[in-house]
């Protein structure tokens, strides 16, 4: 991979690219989808005013229409010859609307017994999707139906799409590490931003009129603290470090390993989030009898989402996992495994926040 | 066009609906979409290159002014009331007057050292204008220091927005407009209909300087 394609972009004739880049590697071999993340995140960041419906880290079942419903086919990042895709504003129903409940009439109103617990979205509508509403139906048939666990979070692109399409110059990317950030001051909640982001991982605060994304945790990061959805996430999957750092997990299963891939890297964005992606087990035909020429996650469907080098992938880590299962050593399983927390999945960010 | 002074209460000249506007002189200003080639990116340009917007062909300006303020009443055809700003997709319809704080400022959003301000008003927020400043497309910043009260009306498919601000500021003079009586002003205006997802610079616009004479 040249330098340019590797943390830079060319803007205006000129090479664009921040000293170092931060970027995080999800194995989703280990991701339960217990939505961990996505809690501490919002916790930690989503409870101010206008911010209801923002999940800036959310965990998609896949196959699946993901959050926002539908996000694949609504365009946006940039087409092969570097021109802008137009797309459109996702909306809060595809998204997924905080809902409200009738607790009081329910639990205080004397009529527990007479009537239920009924959502309304922001519009007073009976809500007829949410952010994770097709969890766990997946693909395939019986009894070859499978599915996978995809959390997203903004993925600080190389080539922001966001960026570039902002009329106010209100979004930058840091120079120090890459992360992408929106200055509030400056934004003045027109929204192309939404639009042009082909990951659709902006939301927009109706009460602040300004729109609001994954911010990489930036004032943890600056205090050597993990991001909080890493920090969290009980199955141990979110890498974080740089990635030119060549002693840490995120270089060497990017750019060593090569066995963590991006997602859509056809968008054009140059995605910092990278993923492992998930193996599985063989498929099997009505009468239970097993196909090992066969995974039971297509791997056309899963080369539809992290590219052409899925099964090359697939091969290294069922090759490496096999060395281990004979007692052999295998440094790819072992950085995967994770053995040491935090030291070994964010070496760079292990400071415990509770000890601040 | 002249600026009539009235010596009426403020209050009055901030009624669109008072019958005190029917003394005031008006103009019908001629509108026309914003290039899509002259947006600020190239992702606004690419997507609105090839769709309807601007439509709103133009605005009926009056003004006048009593003893210390002055006073816009700008009326245009819009069926769909916009006001609403919940979902995602919701823009709010707006209304805005372009002042050059220099001699030769741009039409097109003032430029770098040669400033303009304008006075933004949105249908979410139908009783006060904005009063921002910029030095060119993109660039518009809130200056918050200058009160423009405004009031509005949607009736029979057509907005009737009054802006209203004191004649002269002296705080932050460098960003909003000085009015003075018996010297002439010059503005531009802007309409975004918000049902077409209309926003920054995607909007009409009159492309020449009204000439403003604030009667002495």
């Amino acid at each position: 991979m040249s330098e340019k394609t590797d943390i830079g972009r060319e803007l205006d004739g000129a090479l664009q690219k921040p000293k170092r880049q931060l970027a995080m590697v999800f194995d989703l071999n280990k991701c339960l989808g217990c939505h961990t993340c996505s809690i501490s995140c919002k916790r930690q960041w989503t409870r101010d005013e206008g911010m209801d419906n923002m999940w800036w880290a959310v965990v998609n079942t896949q196959p699946g229409k993901g959050t926002p419903k539908n996000w694949e086919d609504m365009g946006g990042g940039w087409d092969e010859k570097g021109e802008p895709r137009p797309s459109k504003i996702p909306t809060r129903d595809e998204f997924g609307d905080a809902w409200k409940f009738n607790k009081e009439e329910v639990f205080h109103g004397g009529k527990g017994k007479v009537t239920y617990l009924k959502p309304v979205n922001t519009k007073g509508e009976s809500p007829d999707w949410g952010p994770n509403w097709d969890e766990d139906e997946g693909g395939g048939e019986y009894p070859n139906s499978h599915f996978f666990y995809l959390p997203r979070i903004c993925n600080h692109c190389t080539h922001p799409a966001c960026l570039e399409a902002c009329p106010r110059g209100a979004i930058y990317k840091r120079d120090q590490d890459g992360i992408v950030l929106i200055n509030d001051k400056q934004c003045k909640g027109f929204r192309f931003c939404m639009e042009a982001c082909p990951y659709k991982r902006i939301y927009y605060n109706h009460v602040q009129d300004v729109t609001q994304k994954c911010i990489f945790c930036f004032p943890r990061v600056e205090k050597g603290v993990a991001p909080s959805c890493a920090r969290q996430c009980p199955g141990r999957l979110r890498f974080v470090g740089y990635l030119d750092d060549e002693d840490g997990p995120i270089h060497k299963l990017v750019h060593q390993w090569k066995v963590a891939l991006p997602l859509h890297e056809e968008y054009g964005t140059q995605p910092n989030v990278y993923y492992v992606p998930p193996m599985s087990p063989p498929a099997v035909d009505s009468l239970g009898k097993v196909d090992p020429s066969k995974p039971r996650i297509p791997t056309a469907y899963l080369e539809s989402l992290f590219g052409p080098r899925v099964k090359e992938v697939l091969a290294v880590l069922e090759a490496e996992k096999e060395k281990k299962a004979k007692g052999e050593a295998s440094e790819l399983m072992d950085t995967l495994i994770v053995y040491k927390w935090p030291e070994d999945i964010f070496p760079d960010f292990v400071q415990d926040p509770a000890e601040l | 066009m002249l600026v009539k002074r009235i010596d009426v209460n403020g209050d009055v000249l901030g009624d669109p609906a008072a019958s005190v506007w029917s003394t005031a002189n008006g103009e019908t200003v001629p509108l026309m979409p914003t290039p899509a080639a002259m947006q600020p990116t190239k992702y606004i340009s690419t997507k609105w290159q090839n769709e309807v917007y601007g439509q709103t062909k133009s605005v009926s300006v009056k003004a006048l002014r009593n003893a210390d303020e002055i006073a816009f009443r700008l009326e245009w055809q819009d069926p769909t009331k916009n006001e609403q700003r919940i979902e995602n997709t919701d823009f709010p319809d707006a209304v805005a007057m372009q002042f050059p704080l220099s001699e030769d400022a741009s039409l097109f959003m003032g430029g770098e050292g040669t400033p303009v301000n304008l006075w933004y008003w949105r249908a979410d927020h139908p009783a006060r204008a904005r009063s921002d400043v910029a030095h060119g497309i993109g660039t518009s910043r809130v200056m918050d220091d200058v009160s423009i009260s405004a009031q509005a009306v949607h009736a029979n498919g057509r907005w009737s927005v009054v802006m209203r601000r004191a004649l002269s500021v002296t705080k932050e003079a460098a960003s909003a407009i000085q009015i003075v009586p018996g010297q002439t002003v010059r503005t531009t205006f802007a309409v975004w209909e918000g049902g077409n997802l209309e926003r920054a610079g995607i909007k009409a616009f009159s492309p020449a300087w009204l000439e403003l004479e604030i009667e002495a």
